[in-house]
């Protein structure tokens, strides 16, 4: 049986992890919103509880060592996302319009202003849960 | 990279959360550290050392190419 008692840092390490999935599932409902196109007012609760989790994960003094590499895993993984989907995609786009033609530039789709931030986000949750679950070293 | 970390600890008869409390990092750090997931920062590779009184080298060994 554990005992009651657990240390600052396993409190830490609890509170980091707990944000972590809560923005998790406020992200997974802010893309929701997106996807299904709901009226604006429905997204104020995701954005809300990403916000508290944000904030909380930011803080460095919640992660130690361990909790460190894992989010640098997330924050590169999102860097990486936001590369791809924001530099090579649309540069790719345009090199293949004009080798296939079609004539739609990728500036006339109507990109969501939240897309970044929800690119950044998968990306980051990507990175950072594969860290978690799969381990592996740094490069 | 490999370390002895399990062994040192066992020596010592901590448990991992012993561990963790003496290193102010989580149990799971020191988890992640024993089961190859993860590689201490210098910082904790020297507290590490520190504290068991032992130097760095024989409790992280270098994998070998």
């Amino acid at each position: 049986m554990k005992t009651a008692s657990t240390s600052p840092a396993e409190r830490r390490y609890a509170l980091f992890l707990t944000m972590v999935h809560l923005g998790a599932v406020a992200t997974l409902l802010l893309i929701a919103t997106l996807a299904f196109d709901l009226p604006s007012f429905v997204d104020g609760l995701p954005l809300g509880m990403l916000l508290v989790a944000i904030g909380v994960i930011m803080v460095r003094k919640l992660r130690d060592d361990y909790v460190e590499q894992l989010w640098k895993a997330g924050t590169a993984s999102a860097f990486v996302a936001v590369i791809i989907c924001f530099l090579v995609a649309p540069l790719t786009y345009g090199v293949l319009d004009d080798l296939i033609g079609g004539g739609v530039a990728w500036r006339e789709y109507g990109i969501p202003v939240q897309l970044p931030a929800a690119v950044a986000l998968i990306g980051f949750y990507a990175g950072f849960y594969w860290r978690l679950l799969a381990g592996g070293q740094e490069a | 990279m490999k370390n002895r970390l399990k062994v040192l600890r066992a020596e010592r008869d901590w448990s991992q959360a012993d561990l963790a409390g003496r290193l102010d990092v989580s149990r799971q750090a020191i988890n992640a550290i024993e089961t190859g997931k993860h590689d201490p920062s210098l910082g904790l590779a020297f507290k590490i050392a520190r504290l068991f009184e032992t130097p760095i080298e024989t409790i992280f060994l270098e994998d070998e190419a």
